[in-house]
């Protein structure tokens, strides 16, 4: 299924003209706030209506100025999940979770109580009240009842900006699970470069009302002008190719080179994405040497780019991958930093997040 | 080998503690001034850090906190 999008809506000042397509799996909408990212959510929920434009899930048309079509919210099939859970504090789990799919007509409901209850792992809170669950339990109850409704499309709304590391770090596995199991286009609205870089199929960069950039998470960010606001670096994929459990360790391998982590769950062979931050990259002309640092990525500049008032962004690329490393002008001059140079990036092992 | 990074202060190491993956190396860099650095284990073996080695502390410019 593909959510399409081409719509354009004005508030006052602020123009809001996107387009764009969601398959199946997560597309992040990224911005920063004001950035149009909450409006066009509204759009696609039904809670507003474009100026002009469409808005289809497949061929199931939400919106068409053109032919006067306008799908209130139920009629639209669309699970929300918000920041907060918003579930019925009168209700059990249980109930909160079939109250969706009472309003799903019969023949369109795909959902399955035990299959649902199954993925988020709920079965053990079914007989309480929200008020007896914690923060992220409340979330993946949110979630169930989401999808419960038999959605054809889920829109997560900020859905974990109002937890705690930890209990961030308790749900992100089952939003990866939603991710890869479920046939399901998923938009997610984000502005935390961790989540983003960890869930991501797709990434749009919403910027003053427009789609700034689209594309894979590692693509999409190296396009981020970090300059203080978001402090990406890359993100890259990488394959495990060690479990070192004596030296607390794992090993990752990457075209541009070999990458040691603080120990993360997976097997040998398994696919993760490894954020790295620009301030956390060194860079070595020629044989870096003797170093402590464990992580020694073989690149090739591709572009400086100043600012006044700010470090100097290098874009590398390692074997396909783009990355940013900030480094101080006067390294830049010092070392003879420009395009085409050959360079290693340096990056301390104790300061990747894996996953 | 030349490196962006601003700050390289060369020493004599003065500890090794190994801990359970990190280890925290002391180095004397003169003045009764001590740099403690956290790095793996294996980085301390790969290079056979120990006390009384001359080694280089290296710190990236946006790494370092100025007090007054």
């Amino acid at each position: 299924m593909t959510l399409s999008i081409a719509v354009r809506r004005r508030l006052g000042n602020f123009a809001l003209d996107v387009s764009f397509e969601a398959g199946d799996g997560i597309t992040v909408l990224f911005g920063r706030s004001g950035s149009g990212k909450t409006t066009l959510v509204n759009l696609i929920a039904g809670l507003a209506r474009p100026d002009h434009g469409r808005i289809a899930i497949g061929d199931h048309v939400l919106v068409d100025t053109e032919r006067g079509i306008f799908l209130p919210p139920p009629a639209r099939r669309i699970g929300y999940v918000f920041q907060e859970g918003r579930l019925f504090p009168h209700l059990s789990v249980r109930s909160n979770l079939l109250y969706g799919r009472w309003l799903t007509p019969r023949a369109a409901r795909w959902g399955r109580l035990e299959d649902v209850v199954e993925l988020l792992a709920i079965g053990s809170l079914l007989g309480r009240r929200p008020r007896d669950l914690s923060g992220g339990e409340k979330q993946r109850v949110a979630i169930g009842r989401a999808l419960l409704a038999s959605p054809q499309c889920l829109l997560m709304d900020e859905p974990l900006a109002a937890l705690d590391r930890e209990r961030k770090a308790e749900i992100l596995p089952f939003i990866e699970r939603l991710r890869d199991e479920m046939k399901l286009p998923i938009v997610y609205v984000s502005h935390a470069v961790e989540e983003v870089a960890r869930l991501a199929d797709t990434v749009v960069l919403i910027d003053g009302g427009r789609v700034a950039a689209i594309g894979p998470v590692g693509q999409v960010f190296a396009h981020l002008d970090g300059a203080g606001d978001w402090d990406v670096g890359a993100v890259l994929t990488a394959r495990i190719v060690e479990q070192d459990e004596a030296g607390g360790v794992t090993r990752l391998d990457h075209p541009a080179g070999r990458l040691t982590v603080q120990k993360i769950t997976g097997q040998i062979g398994d696919a993760v994405r490894v954020r790295i931050r620009d301030r956390d990259v060194t860079l070595a002309i020629g044989e870096p040497g003797r170093l402590s640092v464990r992580n020694r990525l073989a690149g090739t500049i591709v572009a400086l780019d100043e600012k006044p008032g700010h470090d100097v962004a290098v874009r590398l690329d390692l074997a396909g991958a783009p990355m940013i490393a900030r480094v101080t002008r006067e390294a830049a001059d010092e070392l003879g930093l420009r395009s085409g140079l050959p360079v290693t990036a340096l990056i301390k092992a104790v300061a990747l997040d894996g996953r | 080998m030349k490196l962006s990074a601003r700050n390289q202060i060369p020493g004599t190491i003065v500890a090794v503690e190994k801990g359970q993956t990190t280890a925290g190396v002391k180095i004397d860099v003169g003045h009764g001034i001590i740099i403690t650095s956290s790095i793996t284990n294996e980085a301390v073996d790969d290079l056979g850090l120990a006390v009384g080695d001359t080694a280089t502390a290296i710190i990236k410019a946006s790494d370092v906190i100025v007090g007054k």
